[in-house]
This record gives structure tokens, sequence and C-alpha cells, in this order.
């Protein structure tokens, strides 16, 4: 079920939120967190029942491998530590096998079939929805029992934790130990003012960005990326920035829903973005951009391969194959493994100038530089084939011309014209956490910027397209 | 407590708000889902079709039907979707999978006495071989799209308001108050002074932008399936005892080089050779006099709503126009039947042979077209024949 949908919003969300609410104050209350989990995996069979049982099956077999690995062994109990430590590797080699197999197999098999010639068969199977963020979430679990973190054992919380709707499709991909304790408030299962109110603000917000900026950017991409003729300058320049502000507002807005969603329930999930295309620098890109990934891939990829310290090869070399790690969790494609690699070489480069370079690049040039980098990460990041992003980035140097496209005719400069407004809002505009801390908004205001930005969304929901990162 | 009243008061609006759209919506009623309507149909304005037309189709009862592509809905352009007791119900890039929906809601109308049906080459093309879900659901009936089209949208809303502006202000297009069939003065008239844009006054960038968008025949798949869903919906309607007007409507000498240069020519002449074996038909497309008027289109695909209007009266058996152009348009009707298509047919050819012999502004930007949308891609073998 999509966020940005009539079920959703008509049906679905208000239906749980006044049965949750109803059963938070009856004699029944016990009975919520069944209740939510229930809700939950409605919410998760709506787009395709069939892989249900797959998702049940991970989250028994993760919880009962949790179980395995029993408490940390006493200080000098070797052996004990040792089978812990396979126990936990196997768990991880099972989700990343499962993940492997759904989303990797076809990307493998091709690229063998392509180096060697061979014809063996791909499977076409359809991607389980949100595997990528439920096997991610699952591993952080393991992590915590391993490290014999507070609160893990509890079935009926960590379902919870797993399936819980708001973040289950497309994150934030949050920990264990974030959500666990919030589900254990004693003030937990009941809807209150204090959070239903700036959770439907929140929520408005996302759905604002969702569907009235991303959907508008949505629309000069595909002409130009998914065409065959070789892009101009215009052409090439305007679609990539397009795509920019489309995955922005798009991610973004998603995750102000989930958040928005979560904290009606009363749980604080953590921030996802904080205005990234406004970073002078790469490494501060990755802290404000899909905050919660870059987390989770230096805690479990970055730090266990050695982090920065084992020599500064050694940290270029872990954050390359971080980011080449980064690139291939977005998608099973070669132009996502690029991708990766750029981000990686990026991060390299600041890092390295960092440390051997005390100057530093005016504000404004850091930003244009941040995002250029950006730019030409997209490129790969949408295009479908390498020969289209080459076509791309050669509009984008000149090589194809500088003539705007006959057929587009007033396409291009109305499309100029929403990038420069989008633009205007990433880079001056406060974000949505700056707004949810404005307290001058008087209760009326607040009331009526809440309808404003609520009805607008509703009244142009008709054929909701997906997320852009449903398919992570 | 503050949160509490901030909440009340978000709720309470947020429920006006959407009641207020709701309301509105029902009882303005723009895209005519219901009969019930506050603000009467004359003041209708219908720019997507595919919204409208399916809910029109079930609670108007014309007499006569128009059916077809977008050639049809502009050549013979109804502002109010339905006028006169003629309806057009022709879609943009018409299915005949949607077509053979919309004949099925038709037919519940008793009224209906006549369907006139502009003929599609490009809808026996297997790759038109569906229906657009959203334009199916509305036909069906869906309820779902049904009340989020009608009370919850926002081209809705606007449409609601922009509908009721013009009932207060009387406001109905000098065009739109025509009698149907349109009179021959009114016809001249437009001849005379087509309303903007035609392509023929299109500046040469636009007119390139245009032809550079004509439909893609290079993959054309000629689907006998689809022939017999045409033939299935053609005995639905003569089942029901409604009277089946056919017309190959005009193309533009640009997409005849298009279908030529791309090896469907064969294809396009087979298409009408099958349609004249079970209905007869007045084929107004070919190389002939509409076909290199550029004034007598909208653009590179449509025809001017006074070609539609003299091709309406010709296909009803009324009066022609008296001026220059509405005689072309009525010379360049062929009437083919079962027992004279082999001769129509070699009539298009010797046509087509004479107006390609030399090169010409038609065959030269064609070339140009399709060596410019391959790209890289060598341009398609012009001897190609299936």
């Amino acid at each position: 079920m999509l966020f940005n949908s009539y079920p959703f919003i008509l049906g679905f969300l208000p239906v749980v939120l006044v049965v949750y609410g109803a059963l938070g104050e009856s004699r029944w209350r016990q009975a919520t967190p069944f209740f939510l989990i229930a809700a939950s995996l409605f919410f998760y069979a709506w787009w395709n029942w069939h892989y249900l049982l797959l998702f049940l099956f991970s989250i028994a077999f993760n919880y009962l491998w949790s179980r395995l690995l029993g408490p940390i062994p006493p200080a000098g109990a070797a052996a004990s530590a040792r089978a812990r430590r396979l126990i936990l590797g196997v768990g991880i080699a099972v989700n990343v096998a499962l993940l492997g197999y759904f989303k990797y197999r076809d990307f493998l098999v091709g690229s063998v079939n392509g180096a060697l010639g061979l014809a063996w068969p791909l499977l076409h199977m359809e991607l389980p929805l949100a595997i990528s963020f439920f096997t991610f979430e699952q591993i952080t679990y393991l992590m915590s029992c391993y490290r014999g973190e507070e609160g893990t054992g509890d079935f009926v919380s960590y379902a919870m934790f797993i399936t819980f709707f708001p973040h289950l499709i497309a994150g934030p991909i949050v920990r264990y130990q974030e959500i666990y304790p919030q589900f254990n408030r004693r003030t937990q299962f009941r809807l209150s003012a204090e959070n239903l109110t700036p959770g439907l603000m929140i929520f408005a917000i996302g759905l604002f960005k969702k569907v009235i900026l991303a959907d508008t950017f949505r629309d000069y991409v595909g002409p130009v990326f998914e065409a065959h003729f070789l892009p101009s300058f215009p052409d090439a320049w305007g679609a990539t920035l397009a795509f920019a502000l489309q995955v922005y507002f798009d991610f973004s807005g998603y995750s102000d829903m989930a958040i928005g969603l979560a904290r009606m329930f009363g749980v604080r999930f953590p921030e996802n973005f904080d205005s990234p295309y406004k970073c002078t620098n790469m490494v501060e890109y990755w802290h404000r951009w899909h905050i919660t990934l870059s987390f989770f891939l230096r805690d479990y990829v970055y730090i266990p391969l050695g982090g920065n310290r084992r020599g500064e090869l050694r940290q270029h070399l872990n954050l390359f194959l971080t980011m080449l790690v980064g690139g291939l969790w977005h998608g099973a494609s070669w132009t996502f493994v690029v991708w990766g690699a750029l981000q990686g070489v990026a991060l390299s480069i600041n890092h390295a100038w960092r440390k051997h370079s005390t100057r530093r690049l005016p504000a404004l040039a850091g930003v244009a530089l941040t995002f250029g980098v950006t730019l030409f990460g997209y490129v790969f990041f949408r295009s479908t084939t390498f020969t289209r992003a080459w076509q791309i980035v050669r509009g984008m140097v000149g090589a194809n011309g500088f003539a705007w496209r006959a057929e587009f005719g007033s396409f291009t400069s109305e499309m100029y014209r929403n990038i420069l407004k989008g633009l205007l809002v990433v880079w001056f505009c406060p974000n949505r956490q700056t707004i949810m801390q404005w307290d001058w908004l008087g209760d009326y205001v607040y009331a009526a910027a809440f309808v404003v930005l609520a009805v607008v969304s509703v009244l142009n929901l008709a054929n909701p397209p997906a997320f852009v990162y449903f398919q992570f | 407590m503050a949160a509490a009243r901030r909440l009340r008061l978000m709720l309470s609006w947020l429920v006006a708000a959407v009641a207020a759209v709701i309301v509105l919506n029902i009882l303005v009623n723009p895209w005519g889902a219901w009969r019930f309507h506050l603000v009467p149909g004359k003041y209708r304005r219908v720019r997507a079709e595919r919204v409208v037309t399916p809910y029109l189709l079930r609670t108007a009862a014309p007499d006569t039907l128009l059916l077809g592509s977008s050639r049809t809905l502009y050549g013979m352009k109804i502002e109010q979707g339905v006028h006169d007791g003629v309806e057009n119900a022709a879609l943009s890039g018409s299915r005949l999978q949607e077509i053979a929906k919309e004949v099925d809601i038709a037919l519940r109308n008793p009224h209906l006495r006549r369907v006139i049906w502009g003929v599609e080459f490009y809808t026996i093309d297997a790759y038109t071989d569906s229906c657009s879900p959203d334009t199916c659901a509305r036909l069906d009936g869906d309820w779902r799209i049904t009340l989020t089209d009608n009370l919850l949208s926002a081209d809705t809303f606007v449409a609601s308001y922009r509908m009721i502006g013009r009932a207060l202000q009387g406001k109905i297009a000098a065009d739109a108050r025509q009698p149907i069939p349109w009179p021959k003065a009114f016809i001249c008239r437009q001849f005379a002074n087509p309303p903007p844009p035609t392509l023929a006054g299109m500046d040469e960038q636009r007119r390139l932008r245009e032809i550079s968008q004509l439909p893609e025949y290079r993959q054309f798949d000629y689907s006998p399936r689809l022939f017999q869903l045409f033939l299935e919906i053609v005995q639905r309607i003569r089942r029901a005892h409604v009277e089946l007007i056919a017309y190959v409507p005009p193309v533009d000498q640009f997409e005849l080089e298009m279908i030529r240069q791309t090896g469907r020519w064969p294809d396009f002449q087979r298409w009408k050779r099958e349609l004249a074996q079970h209905l007869s038909y007045t084929d107004y497309s070919g190389y002939n006099g509409i076909a290199r008027s550029d004034r007598m289109f909208i653009d590179a695909w449509h025809m001017e709503p006074a070609v539609g209007a003299t091709i309406m009266r010709q296909l009803l058996g009324d009066s022609i126009p008296d001026c220059p152009d509405a005689a072309i348009v009525a010379g360049s009707a062929l009437r083919v039947t079962a027992d004279n298509v082999g001769a129509m047919l070699a009539l298009q050819d010797r046509r087509k042979d004479e107006a390609t012999a030399a090169p010409n502004v038609y065959s030269t930007t064609i070339a140009a077209v399709i060596a410019k949308r391959y790209g890289h891609i060598a341009a398609p073998d012009l001897s190609a024949r299936r």
C-alpha cells in the first residue's frame, strides 16, 4: 500500500488509528501490539501477498537465530565466544543470501553470461517488497543480540519492530535499540494529541513534497533518460537536475510521511534527511542524505572493514568498498555500482583534502562542487545502461549540441522554470525540522497550513506513482 | 491542552474543507457522472475526455454517437461532450478494447439510432492490444475511481469552479452554440478563418516539432486478433439495430509518408481491403486533396473541425457547404464497398505513386525525421515489404 494513495489515507490509516486508540483505552490494551503487527502485515500483503510468507520466514528465522546466540559469555570463555561469532556469521550470511538470491541473482548470472558468453537462464523474479530494508534491519537486530544489548529477546517487541508499517517499506532504517524502548514506555499504546498533532503535520508536509513537488519533476526525467535521441546540453542538464529534485522530494517526502506516521503512534523515528543539497562537501552530504543508511553502512560495513584505524590508504579503500556496497544496495545493476564507486572516490578525495590541505573552499563553491558531483552521480543512478549514461554525460558537456529540442517545445522552458523554483526551495527554504520548531505559529496558522497541505495533496492523489525508493 | 486544541482545529477544518470540495463537486457535477446537476450541461467543457466520456456515456442519452480517436475527437469537436443529441465519445489514442466497452454502454441507451465511427489503422497494431487501466476502470463502472474522479480530485474541483463561473456569466463559446450537424455557413466561415493553430499557419520550428511527433509505424504488427475484436464490435452494433456509419479519417501527407517510408503502406492497404469485406465505409485517407492541404489540419495528426464538420454532413447525406475547401473534402471521399474495394485500392496506389514520383517537402521532411528519430540506428530499409 502506498502512503500517497486513497486506500491508505482514507481507509487503512484512519481505521488503524481508531482501533489503536480504542484498544489503548480499553481493557484489551495488551492486545494492541498484536493488532499493530496484524495491521502491518496486512499493509505489507496489500502490495503482493505472495511474499508475505517469505517475510514471515525471515522474521521467524532471525528471531530464533538470535535466541541461539545466547547471553554474552564470561571473559575467558573463548570457545563460547567463537561459537557466538559463528552463529552471528551464519545468521548474517543467511540474510545476505536471501537478499542476494532475490535481488542480485539475475544481475550476477547476467554479468557472468555477458563476460563468458554463456546463456545461463535468468529468473526475472519480482523483487520482494522492502527486502533490502527488512534485511538490513534484521542484521542490526542480530548484531544487537550479539552485543547483548538491552531488551533483545521479546518476540512481540521484535515482530512489532520489524513489521511496524511506517518504516516497513522504505525505511528509515531503524535499529531495535532506537525503537524498543519506545514500545515499552508505560504511556505507549495510547493516542495523544501531543503526538497526533505533529505527526499529522509532518505527514502532510511529506505528502505535499511527494505529490506536488516530486511528481512534477518526475515528468521531466523520463522523456530524456528513457529516450533514444542524443540529448543536447539543455536536455541533459534539465533532466539530470529534474531527477535530483525528484529523488530528493520523493525520498525526503516519503521519510517525512514515515516519521509523521510513527509519531502519530507515539514513536519517534530518527531523521533521514537534513537539507543535503545545502552541504558544502561530500562528507557532510552523506551525513545529511539518507542518514540512516549512511549510519548503517558506517557501523556495519566501514567500521568492520577497519574504518580509519589501519592507515590512510586502507581508509580510502574502506570508504570505496563501503560506497560500492551502498551502490549495490540501491540496485542490482552495474550503473549503481559505478554510482557507488563515484561516491566512494568523492568521499576519499574529500577526506584526503581535509587531511592534507588547510585551504577550505568558500561555502558557495563547496555547495556548487558537492551538488555538481551529486548530479554527475545521478546520471549513472538514473540511467538504465552505460550507453545512455554516456550519451547524457556527453550532452552535459555540450558534445551533442546546445539546441533546445524542437519536439519538446515549451516543455523545456517549463522544465527549467520549475527546476529553478525547486532549487530555490531546496537551497533557501527552511526544512521540515526547522518548520516544526517554529513556536511562533499560532494554532490558526498551524491548522490552516495543515489543511492547505493536506487538501491540495489529497486532491492531487489520482494515479499515485510508486516512490523511487520502493524498488530498493 | 494546547496540542488538543490545535488537533481539534486541524481535524475540524480538514473535514470542513474536504466536505466543501465534495459538496461542490456533487452539486456542479462537471463530468456529468450523475443526472442531477446544479449547473446546466451546456456550460461543461470537455478537456480530459478519457475522464469525462465514460461518465457521460452512462448519463447522456444521445441519438448519435461518435467513436474514434483524437482525429474524430478534435475534428468533430463538441465542446460540452454532448450537444443536440450527438455525443462525441472518441478518445485520444483509443484502443479497440476501450471502444468495445464504450459500445456496450452506449447500446444500453434506447434512444441511440446511429454510430459514426472514425476507424483507425493503428488500432489493429498488436502494440495497441490493451486498455488504459484508468479508462477501463471508468468504463467498467469501478466505484473507487468514480468517487475519486468526481469527488476528490483537484481537476474536478477546478472544473466545478470554472463551470459555475461560466454559468454565472452565461458564457458559451459561439462554436459551441451551433446546431449539429454544423450549418453550411458556419463551416465555410471556419474554413475561411480556422481557429489557431493550423499546420499551415505554424512557424517552421513548431511545424517540424509537430511532424517529429508523428506516431511510430516502424514496429507496426498487424493483429488478426484485434481485427476480430473490431468485427465483434461491428456485430454488436448491428445486432442492436443501430445504424453504423464508418469512415477512415483524413491523414496528412506527412503521416502518409511516415507510413510509406517505414514500409507500412501495404499493411495500410491490406487493412482497408479486409475492412471492406465486412462493412462499407467512406475513405478520406490517402494521397488526396485533403492530405496535401496543410490548412486543413490542426497539426500533423488532426483534421480541422471544418473538415470534420463537412465529413459529418457528407456521411449523413446532407448537402455540402458551398465553399472550395468543403468541395475538396467532399471530393476526396471514396465510397468503398466489398464490390469496388479492388478498384479503390488501385486508385489509392496510383495516387500514392504520382505523389511520390519526385521528392517533395513531405517525403524529404519525413526521411529526415526518421533518420533523426532513430539516431545512430540506420534508417529502415524503405524497400522492405511484407
